[in-house]
């Protein structure tokens, strides 16, 4: 029992230390590849090729001033980031990495995800909130109403791949996928998901919140120092889990040929990573009615005609 | 060994809850008044895992605490009620605990005579053979109880129905 | 009927991607500044330099043509007359802080003395070193000539532009 215990906190360890780095490199990734886009360099100076750069980024917001303005309503001002950050870390316990690594094996995995990202918005609401300043309000306002909308297209598009699996599990849903990836049959759901993924981690196209332009920063403009590193934590491990689950619904999680099966998930997760930062590369932002028009009257509608669809072939085919 | 940590988890879970409700009716910001309610959701999603009913935990938590608490913080944040705690005001709070007090005795007299109090205990619910939590709900609400869900169903059809007639109407 | 492929298969956000794509295996254009050289062009204007004949006396006659000429009043001559009627130059003095480097001075000079060089960095620690008199301006000549260059950016290729 204790030692079943030590272990599962263990394990939570490992995946934790794992997931800052990945999110620590995340950065430089992204700062690299976005760069060779534009036929520019990138980080290079802060050890070879840069590599250094994300601790040096980490050592410099940990070393900054914690600042708190004088108006902020200061415990939901202190309580927010941690908001922002600990549904994007919970939610890697339900994700199968490999047949055998796995904190929690749960039978509603599906729905822990859809549930810890639906309270993820709390994070961003509360920042803004509390911050007492009219772009940080606006900026939630626009981010939570962006999450609320999303989610419901994402949530439809994930019930796709769940029918076809039979299951809420994901471990299961990863190995219904042993002949066919559902990304062939649930095309479209995929691309639903792909887009509602991105629009739902606030990145660009759908980057509103933070649109520098017109709102400075967003909800987290009153930030500081490591509590502003913990909404950009936050931010980054909503991403990985959002690339995880894609790998695991559409991609056929850590199935594949040849290649151990931990090599494949990662490889999966993190093509769809790079797409991220392609689109960032690529796109211009949405105005905010275009994006409520897209969520509400494109996506929405096409992912209930998907799931319709889907649920009678299945029946069909079931009975 | 399990038993003890499931009876601390379900204390520390319920003391969370009964707590959190009560902060809750008693700020006198509207929005901490939600977010001491949003910790609620989260002790009785915790308190329906513990009793293994997973599926409805993750329900409550993206239903409630995701979407529903989330419109009630934007209300709250967009039309910035002035609370001047409900203390001040005797005549709501006699008339609003009579209604708190027949309700609450309501629903005792309706547990008793169900008999839920002396056969609830904390272990989890008998799966049918097979099943897993979410299929077992899935069998039992699309066959046993349909027509109460349809007319549920019908019932928040119609309540988005009038929200558009209303929002529409300029 | 084409709009409606093209919306629904977004074939133009597929274009988008494959340019940025594209792009990505291309060289990068950055020059690493301290660490790596930057192009000059032949007609780049940095430093002046003042020709000398063979002998090592300057060209220079001291006609005050680019202290006439010069926007920003940075080049201060003195002159003098000489045991034999000649012209004697006392003084050349040139403000590197305030030169804005627009090249009158080359175009003015009527003996072809004063020309722009390709040295370019005047960054010191002090200012003390910014203005530079005929002593320097003659070495930079020859610091040009012979491809000496003090900052190691620009490259040797140049030299034929000076001798020319």
């Amino acid at each position: 029992m204790v030692l079943a215990i030590v272990f599962t906190l263990i394990k939570i360890l490992i995946i934790v230390v794992c997931v800052l780095t990945g999110v620590a490199y995340m950065t430089y990734a992204e700062r690299k590849v976005i760069g060779h886009m534009q036929v520019r360099l990138g980080p290079v100076h802060t050890g070879p090729m840069g590599l250094l750069q994300p601790l040096a980024d980490g050592l410099k917001l940990m070393s900054k001033e914690d600042m708190t303005p004088d108006m902020v309503d200061k415990p939901v001002f202190y309580v927010a980031p941690f908001l922002g950050m600990v549904p994007g870390i919970a939610a890697f316990a339900v994700i199968p990495f490999a047949p055998n690594i796995v904190v929690a094996d749960i039978n509603v995995g599906v729905l822990y995800i859809l549930a810890l990202s639906s309270v993820g918005v709390y994070g961003i609401i509360m920042s803004g909130w509390a911050s007492n300043s009219k772009y940080a309000t606006l900026g939630s306002l626009r981010s939570s109403a962006q999450i609320i909308s999303y989610e419901t297209a994402m949530g439809l598009s994930i019930l796709g791949p769940v029918l076809l699996a039979g299951s809420l599990n994901l471990k299961e849903i990863t190995e219904a996928q042993r002949g066919l990836w559902f990304f062939i049959p649930q095309f479209v759901a995929f691309v639903i998901y792909s887009i509602s993924a991105v629009a739902e981690t606030n990145r660009a196209p759908f980057d509103l919140p933070e649109a520098e332009t017109e709102l400075v920063a967003g909800f987290h403009v009153e930030y500081s120092g490591m509590r502003f590193a913990m909404f950009f934590l936050g931010e980054y491990a909503n991403m990985y889990v959002v690339s995880c689950m894609c790998a695991i619904l559409f991609l056929g999680g850590y199935t594949g040929p040849l290649l151990p099966p931990l090599v494949w998930f990662l490889i999966k997760m993190l093509a769809f990573m790079f797409f991220f930062l392609w689109l960032r590369a690529t796109l211009p932002r949405l105005r905010f009615d275009q994006l409520m028009n897209l969520g509400w009257k494109v996506l929405i509608p096409i992912a209930l005609a998907n799931l319709l669809i889907t649920s009678i072939v299945v029946y069909a085919i079931r009975n | 060994m399990n038993e003890i940590f499931m009876n601390v988890g379900f204390w520390v879970l319920g003391i969370t809850a009964v707590v959190a409700s009560l902060f809750m009716v008693t700020r006198e910001n509207p929005v901490h008044s939600a977010l001491w309610m949003l910790l609620t959701f989260f002790a009785v999603a915790g308190i329906f895992i513990q009793l293994d009913a997973e599926y409805i935990a993750a329900i409550q938590v993206m239903v409630y605490a995701g979407a529903i608490l989330v419109l009630y913080m934007f209300v709250v944040m967009l039309l910035n009620p002035k609370s001047t705690g409900f203390i001040k005001v005797p005549a709501k709070v006699i008339l609003g605990s009579v209604v708190a007090l027949v309700l609450f005795l309501q629903i005792v007299m309706t547990l008793m005579g169900t008999g839920v109090i002396k056969s609830a205990q904390m272990s989890g619910m008998n799966l049918p053979e097979g099943l897993s939590n979410v299929k077992a709900f899935g069998a039992v609400m699309f066959t046993q109880y349909i027509v109460p869900f349809e007319v549920a169903s019908i019932l928040l059809l119609v309540a988005m129905i009038g929200a558009i007639v209303i929002a529409k109407k300029d | 009927m084409k709009n409606v492929f093209e919306t629904i298969f977004f074939t133009e956000i597929l274009q988008g991607l494959g340019i940025t794509l594209s792009h990505m295996f291309k060289k990068p254009v950055t020059y690493r500044y301290p660490f790596e050289a930057t192009p000059i062009q032949d007609r780049f204007r940095g430093i002046q330099y003042i020709k000398t004949h063979a002998d090592g006396r300057t060209k220079c006659v001291g006609c005050y043509l680019c202290q006439k000429v010069c926007p920003s009043e940075c080049i201060h001559i003195e002159t003098d007359c000489g045991p034999n009627g000649e012209r004697l130059i006392r003084k050349y003095e040139l403000d590197l802080s305030r030169c804005i480097y627009c090249g009158y001075c080359e175009e003015v000079c009527p003996v072809d003395a004063i020309h722009m060089g390709w040295e370019w960095n005047t960054v010191a620690s002090d200012r003390s070193g910014y203005v530079i008199n005929m002593k320097t301006l003659s070495q930079n000549y020859k610091d040009n000539v012979e491809g000496n260059w003090k900052n190691k950016h620009l490259k040797k290729k140049l030299v034929e532009g000076v001798q020319q």
